[in-house]
């Protein structure tokens, strides 16, 4: 009886738990959306901002941000791509793999603060640079390496084990399977890891608050140490808590609208390059 | 060692951990004949014939024992040079085995990367190959296209063309035609019987017709208590049988 019951109810549940992450997705797409639109124009985009945000437009938070978004797929690139590549093709098996599976998924649930105490005395006290948009792209790069590592390992995985004992079979070394087969074939699940994990790194204040990035003051960067960048998480951060101007909120609102633009196109990038991926999987067949 | 052995093996065995898969095998492998090893699937064939280009490397958990003469050196043996082997001695798989790309990048594909250095006679080799694997004529007008248009049988010589691009003097084959219909098998097989001119080919396959018809020697496998085993050696079980040269193929490179 109450198996039956529980058979009927578990449809239900979970059309009204799909339901609910829909309408809380698009409420706060919408809410964002009524409440920044009319801060967009060409010249908000284009300007920089004045009077502490309440005039003026974001140019540099934007370019701050692609430039953190450009240190981040600098680092995280050779560290995501080494690390897939020692787990899943340098490494046989056993508990070395396992470490570095569960290590990997551990960074994964890092809170990003810790990234940002830990940056700020390595990068800030230690090094000296002060603030500096390569700090930021360092520690971003952290925060995004689980999803791009994963990404590739899980491609790897799919790489039909034929191909890399047909090359190993003309002479080929590790080394030489792991250029001519397991990168390139490997690629898609690069792109797509790449493509989300920035859409998450750019879209975190924590580890960039004390080591990368300010509200005014900043144009581009010229050098490493003292060279920090604006960006659009923390523009907004200030915004919404300091201000008492409307303006200035909207603007605010502005930002963040602009912020969600660019995390959903990384998103959608991601998955052209899914599908490639999926297009060659059948081909292989 | 005979003159007239290119390739010869002396009591190999295979273990995985601790189980013997496959008794003690010896036989000899005389230069330009095809050589079949025969007998029911999961016997040890396959792992014999990736014994002989060390591809059991590749397994950690298999042992193999015994020796493999092979030009004066032991293949089984720590000190050789694995890739060096495996230059010299091809193999060709069950499957075609088809990289992404065009069929030029797949014929390529390893003497881009085992000998950049002949870069300028790639064209050259590439035609060859193609030649050789009997591919040329129904290729050559799209030697850009994707190598995944190309039907099975295409693909299968397409992997030989790959193997034959290496110039080696010896090419494996596992089971090579057991995915192909039977007009693209009757092509393979002339195909192999052309090769053996400049190649020694050693040829694992179910198919005792295809042993009749195209091999010049044959050992057959069984089983006995689970564990594989060498029955006997027929020599000389084909037609196209000849008188085997007793030169090795001169235009190749010493190890």
């Amino acid at each position: 009886m109450l198996d039956k019951l529980l058979n009927r109810l578990l449809p239900i549940v979970c059309f009204v738990c799909t339901l609910l992450t829909f309408l809380l997705l698009v409420g706060v797409i919408s809410y964002v959306f009524s409440r920044g639109f009319s801060a967009l124009s060409w010249e908000f985009l284009s300007t920089p901002t004045k009077e502490a945000g309440s005039a003026g437009g974001i140019l540099y938070q934007i370019l701050g941000t692609l430039i953190l978004g450009f240190g981040t797929t600098i680092f995280v690139s050779p560290l995501a791509y080494g690390y897939a590549l020692i787990h899943s093709f340098f490494l046989k098996s056993g508990k070395r793999k396992r470490l570095m599976s569960v290590f990997i998924y551990s960074l994964n649930g890092f809170p990003s603060i810790i990234f940002g105490i830990f940056g700020f005395f390595l990068f800030v006290k230690f090094l000296g640079w002060g603030k500096s948009w390569l700090a930021g792209g360092i520690l971003l790069a952290l925060v995004s390496l689980p999803t791009v590592t994963v990404a590739i390992i899980e491609r790897i995985k799919e790489i039909p084990s034929l191909h890399k004992e047909a090359a190993y079979a003309m002479g080929f070394n590790g080394e030489k399977v792991a250029w001519s087969v397991i990168i390139p074939q490997s690629l898609g699940g690069y792109f797509t890891g790449l493509f989300l994990g920035l859409a998450r790194a750019i879209g975190e204040t924590a580890p960039i608050l004390f080591t990368a990035t300010v509200f005014a003051g900043a144009t581009l960067p010229t050098g490493v140490s003292q060279s920090p960048v604006l960006s659009l998480p923390y523009h907004l951060f200030v915004l919404a808590q300091d201000s008492y101007n409307p303006q200035a909120l909207t603007n605010g609102w502005g930002a963040a609208l602009v912020l969600i633009g660019i995390v959903f196109t990384l998103s959608f990038l991601a998955l052209p390059a899914r599908m490639i991926v999926h297009q060659k999987a059948k081909n292989d067949e | 060692m005979n003159n007239n052995v290119l390739i010869s093996l002396r009591n190999v065995s295979v273990f995985a951990k601790k189980k013997q898969l496959l008794s003690p095998v010896s036989f000899d492998v005389v230069p330009n004949t095809i050589h079949s090893l025969m007998g029911p699937s999961g016997v040890g064939k396959s792992t014999l014939l990736k014994c002989i280009n060390r591809l059991t490397d590749l397994q950690p958990e298999l042992r193999v024992e015994g020796e493999i003469w092979y030009r004066n050196k032991n293949i089984l043996s720590p000190r050789t040079n694995v890739e060096n082997i495996r230059k010299k001695i091809g193999m060709v798989f069950q499957a075609p085995v088809i990289f992404p790309g065009s069929i030029e990048k797949n014929v390529l594909f390893g003497i881009k990367r085992m000998a950049p250095e002949k870069k300028k006679d790639f064209p050259e080799i590439l035609e060859m190959s193609l030649r050789e694997a009997a591919l040329w004529d129904e290729v050559k007008d799209r030697l850009k296209d994707r190598a995944h248009l190309l039907s099975v049988g295409q693909k299968q010589r397409l992997s030989i063309a790959r193997v034959l691009a290496l110039r080696p003097e010896i090419i494996l084959l596992d089971e090579p035609t057991s995915a192909l219909d039977p007009r693209s098998t009757e092509l393979i097989e002339n195909l192999f019987v052309s090769l053996k001119k400049a190649h020694t080919l050693i040829l694992v396959t179910h198919d005792k017709s295809q042993t009749e018809g195209i091999c010049d020697s044959c050992i057959e496998f069984t089983w006995e208590n689970g564990v594989g085993k060498m029955n006997e050696i027929q020599a000389a079980c084909g037609t196209s049988c000849e008188e085997p040269t007793l030169t090795l193929a001169p235009k190749l490179e010493t190890i």
